[in-house]
């Protein structure tokens, strides 16, 4: 921003650099660099995240143990601790390395382009960093090191590593199940919210008669219908599929359903001039341009479809992350609770990155902002 | 009421190979109900052109010309009177009769490249039509935007997007509505000359609807003046200029101040008589009218 406050006067012609030359191109690409990507790495919070892991490994294998812990729990905490402390270790030095990385920013060719991808990781994830390692701290300390929260309810965090890896089988297990589940809940659900949010959205008639069951019957939780659900169907699998299925339908179908009738008329005008008829302009005029309100109802659907799986699993299905959970409290193992909730929030999480990374590509058009 | 039938006069370049097909609107009338109220728009409107003519449509801002577009290409249906091409009644749209609006209306999930191919894509002719998508592309010059995502293109370069999109299907009868009325004034003076010249290469029958009298008077052969609404054929101008046009000759000067006092009287009248239209006041005419002329 400077250079070009610097008196024009003492600028020569020949010092811009033009795209005809190489070396102009790598001056070019590099200034971009610095206007696309101004996020600058601050080198105290990355020092300090960096160190705070560190000093957490440190707690971790030489500040005994609270006398209060429970012989359980501290037999939890006693296998897992090597563990967490190389894992502890590992990640500050992971860390390190990418900043080293992240110094190679301003070369050019793919070392450059690795730098770039290093430095705005740095830059974006070190107060992050930070701020998980002081949670670790604290969290360490007031619960294996002083026992200030305690067991049974309030575990270590190596307690929940220990029970993750001693449980890993039946984990493994259970979230195969699970995320089985979902995928025929979910699948079934969104082709029938499609098929449904689109003909109501198209056709007069059976918007007519089905958008007033859809107004009722949508809002009704999944889970109300469980007593009838697994008396109706044969097996209970074919019933949580249904649960999950319905959970999903309802806010995909009314939001197909609205993304349709929200679609300019004005794209039809022009698709049937241009010779677009029936299921043209259905599927390849009013489909994409229902897209981001589709989107939207899928968002709310995984959510939904989410709360229905761990419930439903819980009822006749016998297996999955729902009824692992249920399982591990009634043997009191609330670390293994914890860990289940882990993998929960871990396949959640993945599952909706998933979701929005699915949407950003397909509504890429939406986003692109360069203009000419 | 006025029902003016036009002579049917041939274009004047018999050499040019005549792609376009025969117009003709016969007693057109068609109305709208719009908060309990019947709004007749346009009443009685008989209108021929040639093929390979160049039309214009003027008239104040309100007063049915878009209407009537719609009409022609089909989309809507006249309460009265008959539309026919190449003698042929027009019952629906049809790829042979194109239509370019106001604003572009690309369907901005498909990339420049892929609204040009719509039409072929419908059709099911997609396969087939490549070399014709790119012909298309070059010809508006978008060859190079043409991975381009409509919210990235400027306003000129979505309406040749939209040029493109309606020229592919070859039409024989290309239907602009004010095609040019939302771009800057440089833009505009590059369009128009851009669409006289495909109009040039191509020949079909071109229906313009503007509210510019110059931009009529550039482009068209003839130019039909219309009444406030509802509206009627208030006259028919013969334009005898040779193109290109010089906007500064006598002849152009007199055919624009003669439009001009056409429209003029009308809106006057208008004004007087009863005063329940939103119609168009009469500087914005003339003020659009003279920053076209000043250079």
């Amino acid at each position: 921003m400077t250079t070009t406050l610097e008196a024009p006067a003492l600028a020569r012609r020949g010092d811009t650099p033009t795209d005809g030359t190489v070396e102009g191109r790598a001056r070019i690409h590099a200034a971009l660099q610095k206007v696309i990507h101004p996020a600058r790495i601050n080198p105290a919070v990355a020092a300090a995240g960096i160190l705070s892991w560190v000093v957490f490994a440190l707690v971790c294998a030489f500040v005994p143990d609270s006398p209060l812990l429970p012989e359980r729990d501290a037999g939890f905490v006693e296998a897992a601790n090597p563990f967490t402390i190389v894992a502890a270790l590992a990640v500050a030095a992971a860390w390190g390395v990418l900043w080293v990385v992240a110094g190679s920013a301003s070369r050019p060719g793919v070392a450059g382009r690795i730098g770039a991808w290093a430095h705005a990781r740095v830059a974006h994830g070190s107060a992050w960093l930070l701020g998980s390692g002081l949670w670790l701290l604290f969290w360490v300390l007031t619960t294996a090191k002083s026992a200030i929260f305690a067991p049974p309810y309030l575990v270590a965090p190596q307690e929940i590593l220990d029970r993750l890896w001693d449980s890993r089988a039946l984990l493994a297990e259970s979230l195969g199940n699970s995320l089985s589940l979902l995928a025929v809940g979910f699948g079934v659900g969104l082709v029938a919210g499609l098929v449904t949010g689109v003909t109501i959205g198209w056709f007069q008639t059976a918007n007519y008669w089905v958008h007033p069951i859809l107004v009722f019957i949508g809002p009704v939780p999944a889970l109300a219908w469980v007593p009838i659900v697994f008396v109706l169907f044969p097996t209970s699998y074919s019933g949580a599929v249904f649960m999950i299925a319905l959970s999903v339908w309802f806010p995909i179908t009314v939001l197909t359903r609205a993304g349709i009738l929200s679609v300019p008329r004005s794209y039809f005008d022009v698709a049937q001039t241009l010779g677009a008829k029936g299921w043209f302009l259905v599927l390849r005029v009013s489909l994409p341009a229902a897209l981001p309100s589709i989107f939207t109802g899928a968002f709310m659907a995984l959510g939904s479809s989410f709360v229905t799986l761990t419930v439903a699993e819980n009822f006749g299905v016998n297996s999955g992350l729902g009824w692992y959970l249920n399982w591990k409290k009634s043997w009191g193992d609330f670390p293994g609770v914890y860990s289940g909730i882990v993998v929960l929030v871990v396949v959640c999480g993945i599952l909706l990155t998933l979701l929005f990374t699915l949407r950003n590509y397909v509504l890429r058009w939406e986003k692109e902002l360069t203009r000419w | 009421m006025v029902s003016t039938t036009v002579p049917q006069n041939a274009p004047t370049t018999p050499e040019v190979q005549t792609a376009g097909a025969a117009i003709d609107i016969v007693g057109a009338t068609q109305a709208f109900r719009s908060g309990g109220k019947d709004l007749l728009v346009l009443d009685d409107v008989s209108i021929s052109a040639a093929p390979g003519e160049f039309i214009a449509l003027v008239g104040p801002s309100g007063s049915g010309k878009s209407t009537l577009l719609r009409l022609l290409a089909g989309l809507d249906a006249p309460l009265f009177g008959k539309i026919y091409v190449d003698g042929k009644a027009v019952t629906g749209p049809d790829p042979r009769r194109a239509l370019v609006f106001q604003d572009p209306t690309l369907l901005p999930w498909r990339t420049v490249r892929q609204n040009v191919a719509v039409g072929p894509q419908a059709r099911g002719i997609l396969n087939q039509s490549g070399d014709r998508i790119d012909d298309a592309l070059s010809l508006v010059h978008l060859t190079e935007f043409a991975d381009a995502w409509p919210s990235q293109l400027s306003g000129g370069m979505a309406q040749r997007t939209a040029l493109a999109r309606a020229l592919v299907n070859e039409p024989s009868v290309l239907l602009l509505d004010e095609p040019l009325g939302k771009l800057d004034a440089l833009t505009r003076r590059v369009l128009q000359g851009e669409l006289l010249s495909l109009w040039e290469q191509r020949r079909y029958t071109a229906v313009l609807v503007t509210h510019d009298v110059s931009e009529a008077l550039l482009l068209a052969d003839r130019i039909v003046v219309f009444s406030p609404r509802p509206a009627r054929v208030r006259d028919v101008i013969e334009v005898g200029l040779d193109r290109p046009r010089d906007q500064s000759s006598a002849e152009f000067i007199r055919l624009r101040e003669e439009i001009l006092s056409l429209l003029d009287a009308d809106l006057a009248a208008a004004a007087s008589g009863h005063d329940d239209d939103s119609v168009t006041p009469l500087d914005t005419l003339t003020a659009l009218d003279t920053e076209e002329t000043s250079p």
